[in-house]
């Protein structure tokens, strides 16, 4: 993944890693180079697609009650156009095709029992082209790790 | 608790968390004080952490699996603790319905991925049944969500 990046872009990219709101300044004072320098590089590697600096908020902190890791089936070859709908919720975080029991693997994550049954008993269902829902609700989370994820183009 | 103005900022962040506290303080119409003293707020309480994600996209060939695992009772939660210490494994939780508790996995490539499977996870002590899947195509992923658990860093 580090294909086209030179050692100094490797350097930066440690220290974003450790403070991604660091100022090109206090990156170019501990690397030794110029602010210009650090500053064209920081723009080089984050706008690229190697990685992203973002914030990372907390489910819970911000009310979401629920996290659901659901199995999905789907019918025959429906898979693309079911996975996008079911994309396109709100309530829906990831969502991955995959090879086993189950056809996509979804994650959403609700703020109330309310919102996770209408989520469960309706919204999800009218979707065409799902065959089961297999569902199950987040009791305790033991690791959650962010450092890496599939990027789109968005 | 989050208001209107944390929710603003956190979406800002959320897609750059670069963005020039004066230029998120235009775009939402408040003091550059203001979002100054928010951010800091928000980052000490954990609500949240500023993250350098990576892209698994530009892995040559990575290996995902989602596994569900059944486990002896009683031995939940230390299988939980052992399967958030190795590092392949991204996210554990425990779970109602379904399976007991469930993980993600993510390998440089397919032969470390079932060396995780089989070698690491299956044989740890009251593991009783394993259902893997195995990621294919990844249609939706909102990074700027996650548990922020200091305990797991």
């Amino acid at each position: 993944m580090k294909n086209n990046l030179d050692n100094l872009d490797i350097q930066i990219l440690d220290l974003l890693e450790e403070d991604g709101r660091a100022s090109a300044k206090s990156i170019a004072l501990k690397l030794g180079i110029t602010e210009v320098t650090a500053s064209k590089r920081i723009s080089k590697i984050i706008k690229g697609d190697h990685c992203k600096v973002v914030a990372i908020a907390d489910f819970e902190k911000c009310g979401f009650e629920f996290l659901l890791p659901m199995g999905i089936r789907v019918h025959g070859k429906q898979l693309e156009q079911v996975a996008e709908k079911i994309s396109s919720l709100d309530a829906v975080y990831s969502v991955s095709a995959v090879s086993g029991i189950q056809d996509l693997e979804i994650l959403c994550a609700t703020k109330t029992l309310d919102e996770t049954v209408e989520l469960l008993d309706v919204t999800l269902p009218a979707i065409k082209g799902i065959k089961s829902i297999t569902p199950a609700i987040s009791s305790k989370v033991y690791k959650f790790q962010t450092d890496w994820a599939p990027l789109g183009n968005d | 608790m989050i208001d209107h103005i944390d929710s603003k900022i956190i979406a800002l962040l959320g897609k750059d968390a670069r963005m020039p506290n004066n230029k998120i303080a235009k775009a939402i119409n408040v003091s550059e004080g203001t979002v100054r003293n928010r951010i800091a707020k928000l980052l000490k309480k954990n609500i949240i952490n500023i993250s350098l994600i990576r892209n698994v996209n530009q892995m040559d060939n990575p290996g995902i699996a989602f596994v569900g695992l059944d486990v002896e009772a009683s031995l939940k939660d230390k299988i939980a603790m052992q399967l958030s210490k190795m590092p392949e494994v991204r996210f554990v939780s425990s779970l109602m319905g379904r399976h007991d508790l469930m993980a993600f996995v993510l390998a440089d490539n397919a032969t470390e991925l079932s060396h995780i499977l089989y070698q690491k996870i299956a044989s740890l002590e009251g593991v009783q049944f394993t259902e893997s899947s195995i990621g294919l195509k990844y249609f939706k992923y909102d990074y700027k969500w996650g548990r922020l658990l200091s305990e797991a860093k």
